[in-house]
């Protein structure tokens, strides 16, 4: 179908967008988040250790999401009662704390890495999952816990006020993106075949944070936007390749200046 | 080794201080993170650089040349990227993006003009070790010390003396009653970011000098460390600032002398963190707590 | 209109035509090469890119069969672009056989590719053990195991102390695969071997500049030797550091080392450090002297390892490919060609950095040459 060449870049393009979508949801409850790569980590390592124990994929997967779901909730957790730059900076410790981990844990090759992933990935389970986060996305607006995300993020006591319960919430969208991040982390082991604790450090998390920035918070096509490209322009764009960073720094200093909120404006809220 | 690994934590800490010490000047100000601070301290090492290798001269203007590059780079920043946002109103992510992109392109153009691996700073004060009783200091570091000394001691006068001084602790009080008050809040902004850039520019020349090496990702790393600080010290406090400077450069020498030294990064996020679960205001109380 | 000679013209037309299609094309014997050319790791792949200008120049002609063309496409350091520009060299490019990557992990991440995709990889400088001997029968390496270059350093080393070494400790980067791999497995193993005893292990990480709590560390062990396995860049802060703090003691390094920058970097501070390679721009002989004197006439710095190996890689390729008569016809037929001459490769002459050979797992085989810091520059250890 697809030569293996942009198949191969398609499937990591998909992951990057899942990337996007785990900073998308608790960023749309106003967490903001720089240490996805960690919860990356945490799903890609499990993931890759279960199924060289024979488990097959899809549960391997699910089980990776789940124990960076479960860190979400623990991360996530004393960041209920701080203000949002200090959440910056807990989740931004937070991922180096899981990449000197994963650096040192010898059991899982330590800085060697872990290699011999069984290429199980493959571009439709990719895409699917891409649907699947997309369609989350789109509904969780017209959902009460969606709805309370939208609330928080705009006035977090106004919300306390109105009965929403803010710690809940909170944790859950943090949990929810946590898992995200978690899964693409096992599709991406098993799409490389080889993991370090270096493809997980903050330049992960930083360029998750460009997606989610570039597209916009507040449209669920956002992170998909932002993701394809980050991601598709290099390649696209040869000449542009030495000054990568810098064009996307004058984009970003240029967005903050007049679209603060991403590429896509929020969609219009249905008049009732 | 005791008190050797101390004084080599008080060196490392001196300079984790003074980039600290721009980060919550910044924040207290304009209630902002700058998080091209640390790119703006690698500027300053390399127009340090730049002061040594073309005009062979020695650290002393080295650190003028950096302190002036950073200042004006910092101030720089400030127009470019502060300004114009400040003027539209606060959105919350605006800020943020906008100095990460900042220091995206002070990163990139750097390494264009420099190459990406480090560069040897060229420096005589290395040589000349000095034996004070149990523990040993070479000359930089001792260089290190005294102007990291000096460049505080000189803030704090200029904080607590001048009317610019004066009129920066009022806008970070609160900035519209500052400006009801007649002060003008957008010179004072410069002057803060300048005195915070200067800061940063001569901890990245005082870096260059003692290491011997600069990078052009050397400020990302640093930018970090900054930060841990500024949470460590409290956001907004100048000596807590200085005082967690110290608590994380010791904390991480320690680290290094007695554990693996592989941890010593976790070691310091993990001091981070739970200062962030258990104090969470920082060492120092500031008027700026981290709750809602 | 269908006539007698129309007929026969069209037919002639279509005979000639089928004679020109039939007949193949003299085929370019295509080789893909990757190189870090952009972003972390860019000043290995200047000097990669700097060797493949002077070997092209010389070498890309092969005769009857025809010219040698390199496909080069940049990683950019990065292991997603590995993968994918790996895979686009086999399927799209239909490449006869690959050269490189630069990185340990860029091969981790490759070589599998290269299994499943039946083609010959070699990578001139990767040097974490063991990835070509988990991706066998494709994947090669030209640079020795670390094993091999470190027993004959040592035994070297060893000798030449007027005071016996007993004690060392051991200065590694633990980020770094290589050197974290060398600096807890294979020094301490060979180290032991030889009964001496390792006090302690200090570690760093790539890209630190602080090295004063580790060097005091070791001081107050007072060692009798000092190991450092490290890349050139921390290798010489660290021996700067070890030296600054007044630790005479004598020092032997890994092979992340080689490079001209060790020296630049750790200025006075890395006379008489030991380390072995096969490749050093001291080289007395008078075909590496020329080459060396001919690529700083040119580039106007001095070449390093990364260079060295990637011109004897495609120069071995070349090699091969002259050998098994490859013409870039039939593309799998080539693959195979290419990777069972490689498979067995004894003793061949690589104009750098000697005779060759490729052991059962993969890795190249030779006989290192133990060298010492003097003035600046890595000569002949006396």
């Amino acid at each position: 179908m697809l030569g293996s060449y942009w198949e191969s870049v398609t499937i990591f393009m998909g992951i990057n967008c899942l990337m996007a979508v785990s900073l998308y949801i608790p960023m749309s409850a106003g967490l903001i988040s720089l240490g996805q790569g960690g919860f990356m980590a945490i799903g890609a390592y499990l993931c890759a250790v279960l199924t060289k124990a024979d488990v097959p994929f899809l549960p391997a997967l699910a089980a990776g999401g789940c124990a960076a779901a479960i860190a979400g909730a623990v991360v996530g957790t004393p960041a209920l009662r701080i203000r949002g730059i200090y959440v910056m900076i807990l989740t931004l410790g937070f991922g180096e704390i899981v990449r000197v981990f994963f650096a040192n844990f010898e059991p899982t090759g330590g800085a060697s890495g872990m290699g011999g992933i069984r290429p199980l990935t493959t571009l439709w389970q990719v895409v699917a999952a891409d649907g699947l986060a997309l369609l989350l996305l789109w509904r969780i607006r017209h959902v009460r816990f969606g709805r309370a995300m939208i609330a928080i993020h705009e006035d977090d006591l106004a919300a306390e006020t109105m009965g929403i319960n803010l710690t809940r919430t909170k944790l859950l969208s943090f949990s929810l993106g946590a898992l995200i991040a978690g899964i693409a982390g096992g599709f991406y082991a098993h799409q490389a075949l080889f993991i370090d604790a270096n493809q997980f450090d903050f330049s992960r998390s930083a360029i998750v944070f460009l997606y989610v920035i570039l597209g916009g918070v507040a449209n669920p096509f956002g992170p998909f936007v932002g993701a394809a490209i980050v991601t598709l322009l290099p390649e696209m764009l040869r000449f542009v390749q030495d000054w990568r960073m810098t064009v996307f720094g004058i984009a970003l200093m240029v967005m903050a200046i007049w679209r603060p909120d991403g590429l896509l404006p929020a969609p219009r809220l249905r008049q009732r | 080794m005791f008190m050797q690994q101390l004084a080599n934590g008080v060196m490392l800490g001196s300079t984790y201080a003074l980039v600290a010490i721009g980060y919550t000047l910044i924040f207290g100000v304009l209630r902002l993170l700058h998080l091209a601070h640390g790119e703006v301290f690698m500027v300053g090492a390399f127009a340090g650089l730049q002061v040594v290798l073309l005009w062979h001269f020695g650290p002393l203007l080295a650190l003028i040349g950096g302190l002036l590059g950073a200042a004006v780079v910092g101030v720089v920043i400030e127009l470019v990227a502060f300004r114009p946002i400040r003027r539209r109103g606060n959105s919350h992510l605006a800020p943020i993006v906008s100095t990460i992109g900042a220091g995206l392109v002070l990163q990139e153009v750097m390494t264009k003009i420099f190459g990406a691996e480090q560069t040897a700073f060229p420096s005589n004060l290395q040589k000349q070790v000095y034996n004070l009783g149990v523990v040993a200091v070479t000359g930089s570091q001792l260089f290190i010390l005294v102007t990291a000394a000096a460049s505080m001691l000189i803030l704090h006068q200029f904080v607590t003396r001048t009317r610019y001084g004066m009129a920066m602790r009022a806008a970070a009080e609160n900035i519209q009653v500052a400006s009801l008050l007649g002060i003008n809040v957008d010179s004072v902004v410069l002057v803060t970011f300048a005195a915070a850039s200067a800061l940063a520019g001569i901890a990245g020349v005082l870096v260059g000098l003692n290491f011997n090496a600069i990078s052009p990702f050397m400020g990302f790393d640093m930018g970090i460390k900054g930060m841990a600080v500024m949470v460590i010290g409290g956001l907004g406090s100048i000596y807590g600032a200085m005082a967690g400077g110290m608590v994380l450069g010791i904390a991480e020498v320690l680290s290094v002398a007695y554990l693996d030294s592989s941890l010593r990064d976790a070691f310091a996020f993990g001091l981070m963190i739970l200062i962030l679960i258990i104090r969470p205001q920082g060492l120092f109380r500031t008027g700026i707590g981290p709750e809602r | 209109m269908l006539n007698k000679t129309n007929m026969s013209r069209s037919m002639l037309l279509a005979f000639v035509l089928a004679a020109i299609w039939a007949v193949p094309a003299s085929a370019d014997v295509a080789i893909g090469v990757l190189i870090p050319a952009s972003g972390k790791g860019a000043s290995y792949g200047r000097q990669q890119q700097n060797a493949i200008t002077m070997f092209m120049e010389k070498y890309a002609d092969l005769g009857a069969a025809g010219k040698m063309k390199l496909v080069i496409y940049d990683t950019r350091g990065d292991n997603t672009e590995a993968i994918n520009l790996t895979r686009k060299l086999i399927d799209s490019d239909q490449v006869d056989a690959i050269v490189g990557p630069e990185f340990s992990g860029e091969a981790e991440v490759a070589f599998p590719l290269a299994v499943r995709g039946e083609t010959p990889m070699v990578t001139p400088m990767a040097a974490k053990a063991g990835i070509a001997a988990a991706n066998r029968p494709w994947a090669f390496r030209f640079a020795l195991t670390t094993q091999n270059v470190y027993r004959p350093l040592l035994d070297a080393w060893l000798k030449k102390q007027a005071k016996p070494i007993k004690t060392v400790v051991i200065f590694m980067d633990a980020k770094d695969a290589v050197s974290s791999f060398d600096g807890k497995k294979i020094f301490p193993a060979l180290l032991k071997e030889r009964g001496i005893e390792v006090l302690d292990t200090v570690s760093f990480q790539t890209g630190d500049i602080d090295y004063s709590a580790q060097v005091t560390r070791a001081k107050a062990l007072n060692p009798d030797g000092i190991v450092v396995s490290a890349l050139y860049n921390e290798a010489a802060h660290a021996v700067s550091e070890i030296r600054k703090q007044g630790m005479t003691q004598p020092i032997v390094g890994g092979v992340g080392i080689n490079d001209p920058r060790f020296m630049q970097i750790g200025g006075a501070a890395t006379e008489g450090v030991f380390a072995a390679f096969d490749f050093y721009t001291a080289n007395p002989k008078p075909s590496v002297a020329a080459w060396v004197a001919e690529y700083v006439n040119r580039f106007h710095e001095k070449p390093s390892n990364a260079a060295g190996e990637m011109y004897d890689t495609l120069y071995l390729m070349r090699e091969c490919i002259k050998k098994t008569g490859v013409t870039g016809a039939d593309v799998k037929q080539d693959r195979v060609k290419i990777r069972d001459c490689w498979t067995t490769m004894k003793n061949w002459e690589a104009p750098l950095t000697g005779e060759t050979s490729i052991d059962k797992d993969g890795d190249g085989t030779r006989i290192p040459t133990v060298l010492e810091v003097h003035d600046g520059n890595f000569v002949l250890a006396h």
